[in-house]
């Protein structure tokens, strides 16, 4: 603080007050300047005083924030092998490819695997599950018939047999929940980094890491040599601190002003946190690639991106080929400038040479590898619509903070095998129906989801023809007419009235006027013909209109809604008549639901995506169990089930043995809607349910039918899956009876106009009747029917 | 000049007073709400085996002695599945839930006609007090017994279903 310059004249006694005023003058002039510059200097030390606040807070609150969030990991389901599962030998192998095993003839490392013909060879990875550990196992699995025969254990110890019962694969890793959107992390703590990783990584980048406070002069001045020595900027000397600020704070705009923040940062950095604390932040937020729009940030990462393992298990010409691309990742991108990145890595074998790290052995061994690169991961998600079901389940029942931060560990049903099979059927297919009926490219739209049959779990999921990029997830959110979909509701409200309807009984498909909101309302049959009297599971199998309006009507409307209702569908639909020929928007989500209950016995399994969270310390923050409500006898069920085997058999779904060998059972609806703007298919075997939609997103009419359209994505989809024929129930209340629907009596075997029908004891009735017109007497025939 | 002096002293502390908090991780609190899909179960002493005049205890089967002696009527399971419940039976002995419902889950998912797992969530269901889920469960297990027109060898298992579900609704009542 200046003081004044006009010390009080009273001090120095009289002689002051004899100073002229000309010097007081000039001594007032020259201090006004002085003041002038003490007021510049301090204002630019406070200037700078508080940028450096405004940074060191900056550096604290980003540092601190980066290090929590621990991101959460989303997994498919796990593959559990076992004697007599369906598993082809070529799917087994596609199964470890998608869990990036590499191949290798020795199978010498967990993540590898080798195989020959029907025999496949492979060491997985041990890994926690809820239940339990599943260790590390070197096996043999051989095949036979499309199934798995055996699985030898090549490593057995201790407790573990020869041959094993079950094994359980690690789940692949499908997404997760990341701090920023289109970063991803693999966290590593310090300890896991092989010793051998930091040498080479302070060897090349920063020689003095550990003694210089954020700022290496020596490094510098090191740079500055090699570069007038090479001629050109040969390295860099920024510190690993500097390195990191770069990564964390700042752009990658290039200005001395930036380079200035960044030492001051740097230097910051280094009084707030301790070297392991910066190494290990360093390590986890390096930049050292690119997949799609997606960063690879990070040396967990990057070994897995690169090469298919986890950091603990680099070698060194790998360690060497990481820190060596730290330099440009791009530049020295191994897959696409493969010498580039070779002759970098050994560039930095001959560093570390050089600098003593290595002896010469491992260093002529190391410069002989190969690269090594692994074939690329997914970018992003690969299936985002099936993630998308999974968040908002989550979001329902967790804060998405928690989700955030604390490392969680989500188990999900999905199954990347049927996955990709229903990719595949819905891509091709709907462009091959675009062509094949001259719709505009790229205006068909499909939707599908698989189940599995019994247990309500949700396979796979598809929301759009553009299965990579996430978008409107027709699947959830699409709510369209269902059409014919509507019709086993009604059959099945029937159906459970065992003394008045079975299969058999005759309904009459003729026109048919009835008020529906007031309006009259004729529906029509899709050929518009009237096919006369004709018998329940003949009226369902060809999705006769009137026949099942006039069914409906009888039932009665309230209790075919309260069927709905009871099969699972939660949304109140309008009760008007039109609702029984599916006049009523549902999603896909729901029609599932809808057809599940069927599957499933009559017990409604509310569809389950997920079936675990646990936490970071594996402990199970909750689970979603398997649930089951009865709400429908199964024999009603069964009878239904019948019916919809007869559509595929003999009604509108009959395409399907074109391509299905017809030995195999299995049960469907077709759904068309007004205009043929919605195309559907439900259907399903022993073991998996699929539902498929097609239409257009502007709703406009399209060539297709359910048959023509979504029934042919269905095919496609379940002729690639190993499926099971229905197994038809076996219980002694309902027995198969030749019927006689015209007399409405039971009658003898193979008499014509017969059927042979599945029926409820209660249904079944005591009399019966002789053949109907006996080829033989016509006249007696005639002479019979006087007497009926 | 003192006035000057005075007020960039003061912006200088206001800089100061917007630093952030530094927050250790070790200090950092945890309160986050744990909804979970159902009870835990509560800690239960262990009760002697009643004889059969006596009430069972509470949320326990009732029917404690197996048709050990006749193997016709014992349901035959997959080595996979038989290994799966046998730890499904330990982890329920020691009240661990969540591992129990998984590996019985995953016995489901190999053989989803198998009665006997059914039959076990059934019973862990039951323990955890969840009386309705119980019953569904029972019901789809003889669902599934119903439709395989084998009463022979389910009807140790057919048995043991029925008296799950009448212990439940005398429980509800």
């Amino acid at each position: 603080m200046a003081k004044s310059k006009r010390a009080p004249s009273r001090k120095t006694g009289r002689a002051t007050k004899s100073t002229s005023r000309s010097s007081r003058k000039k001594a007032s002039t020259r201090s006004g300047t002085g003041l002038l510059w003490i007021k510049i200097v301090l204002i630019v030390v406070l200037l700078a005083a508080a940028a450096t606040f405004v940074l060191d807070s900056m550096v604290r609150e980003r540092f601190d924030g980066k290090r929590w969030a621990l991101p959460a990991k989303i997994y498919a389901r796990p593959l559990e092998l076992y004697p007599g599962l369906s598993l082809s030998a070529p799917e087994l192998e596609k199964e470890l490819v998608r869990l990036r095993y590499r191949h290798d003839t020795q199978v010498k490392e967990p993540g590898s695997y080798h195989r020959n013909g029907y025999r496949l060879q492979f060491y997985s990875h041990d890994f926690q599950f809820l239940d339990g550990l599943e260790p590390q196992r070197k096996v043999e699995v051989t095949f036979v018939g499309g199934e798995v025969h055996s699985i030898r254990n090549l490593l057995p110890n201790g407790n573990d047999r020869d041959s094993l019962d079950l094994l359980r694969l690690e789940p692949m890793e499908i997404g997760g929940f990341y701090p920023t959107h289109n970063e991803d992390r693999a966290l590593i703590s310090l300890d896991q980094v092989p010793p051998l990783f930091i040498e080479t990584l302070l060897t090349v980048e920063d020689r003095d890491f550990f003694e210089h406070k954020g700022i290496s002069w020596r490094g510098i001045a090191r740079a500055m040599w090699a570069n007038v020595k090479a001629g050109h900027i040969a390295q860099g000397g920024s510190s690993l601190t500097q390195q990191l600020v770069k990564n964390l704070y700042l752009s990658d705009q290039r200005s001395y002003l930036r380079k200035a923040v960044e030492a001051v940062m740097a230097l910051l950095l280094e009084y707030h946190y301790d070297k392991n604390e910066i190494l290990e932040a360093y390590l986890n937020e390096i930049y050292l690639g690119q997949n799609g729009d997606k960063s690879i940030n990070g040396l967990g990462l990057a070994s897995s991106y690169y090469f298919g393992r986890s950091v603990e298990q680099l070698k060194l010409e790998q360690i060497a080929l990481l820190v060596g691309i730290i330099k440009g990742p791009s530049y020295y991108d191994p897959r696409r400038f493969p010498e580039r990145a070779l002759n970098r890595r050994n560039q930095v074998l001959d560093v570390l040479k050089e600098q003593g790290v290595i002896n010469d052995e491992r260093y002529q061994w190391a410069r002989k590898q190969a690269l090594n690169i692994v074939s690329k991961p997914y970018s992003n998600s690969p299936y985002p619509a099936y993630i998308d079901l999974v968040k908002r389940q989550l979001r329902r029942d967790y804060n998405e903070k928690d989700l955030r931060n604390e490392g969680l560990r989500i188990f999900t049903t999905l199954n990347p095998a049927l996955q990709e099979r229903a990719e595949n059927a819905v891509v091709n297919k709907v462009k091959a129906l675009e062509s094949a009926y001259k719709m505009p490219a790229g205006s068909l739209q499909g939707a599908v989801m698989i189940t599995s049959a019994d247990g309500g779990e949700v396979l796979a999921l598809i929301g759009g023809r553009d299965v990579r990029n996430p978008g409107f997830n027709r699947a959830l959110d699409a709510a369209r007419p269902i059409g014919s979909l509507m019709k086993p509701a009604i059959y099945l409200t029937a159906l459970e009235n065992y003394s008045r309807y079975h299969l058999g009984s005759l309904i009459d498909d003729s026109p048919i006027q009835i008020k529906s909101n007031n309006k009259p309302w004729s529906p029509q049959n899709y050929d518009h013909k009237s096919h006369g009297r004709v018998t329940l599971m003949e009226a369902l199998a060809h999705s006769y209109n009137q026949a099942a309006t006039r069914l409906g009507m009888e039932v009665g409307l309230t209790k075919v809604l309260d069927t709905v209702k009871r099969l699972g569908v939660e949304r109140d639909l309008p009760p008007y008549p039109a609702i029984l020929l599916g006049g009523t928007d549902l999603t896909l989500i729901e029609v599932t639901t809808f057809y599940q209950t069927i599957t499933s016995d009559g017990f409604n399994t509310p569809l389950r995506a997920i079936l675990e969270v646990l936490d970071a310390k594996n402990q199970a923050l909750g689970r979603y169990p398997l649930t089951v409500g009865q709400r429908f006898q199964p024999q009603a069920i069964a009878l239904l089930t019948e019916a919809l085997k007869s559509v595929m058999r003999e009604g509108t779904g009959q395409g399907v043995y074109a391509v299905l060998p017809r030995n195999i059972d299995v049960a469907g609806k077709t759904g068309t809607t007004n205009g043929m703007r919605d195309s559907w298919f439900a259907g399903f075997s022993e073991d998996y349910l699929t539902v498929v939609w097609l239409g257009r997103d502007d709703n406009a009419p399209t060539p297709l039918t359910g048959a023509s359209g979504a029934l042919r994505v269905w095919t496609d989809i379940m002729s690639r899956m190993p499926i099971h024929s229905l197994q038809p129930y076996q219980g002694d209340d309902i027995r198969r009876v030749w019927y006689d629907p015209y007399s409405g009596l039971r009658t003898g075997n193979g008499c014509p106009g017969a059927v042979y029908i599945p029926m409820h004891i209660a249904s079944i009735p005591n009399q019966s009747t002789d053949c109907r017109g006996s080829q033989n007497s016509p006249l007696l025939d005639k002479i019979r029917t006087w007497f009926h | 000049m003192f006035r000057f002096v005075f007020v960039t002293l003061v912006i200088f502390l206001t800089a100061c007073a917007q630093t952030p908090q530094y927050t250790d991780r070790s200090t950092r609190e945890h309160a986050r709400p744990r909804p979970t899909p159902y009870n835990t179960p509560a800690q239960r002493a262990p009760l002697p085996r009643p004889a059969p005049s006596v009430r069972p205890p509470q949320n326990q089967p009732d029917y404690q002695q197996d048709f050990a002696n006749d193997p016709r009527k014992e349901e035959v399971l997959s080595a996979p599945q038989t290994m799966l419940l046998n730890q499904a039976q330990m982890h329920l002995a020691k009240n661990e839930s969540y591992q129990a419902a998984s590996l019985l889950e995953r016995a489901i998912r190999i053989n989803p006609q198998a009665v006997k797992p059914y039959r076990l969530l059934a019973e862990l269901r039951l323990q955890q007090g969840n009386k309705q889920a119980a019953i569904e469960l029972a019901r789809k297990g003889l669902a599934l017994i119903a439709k395989k027109g084998d009463p022979v060898s389910y009807s140790a298992e057919k048995i043991r279903l029925e008296r799950l579900v009448a212990q439940a609704q005398r429980m509800q009542a």
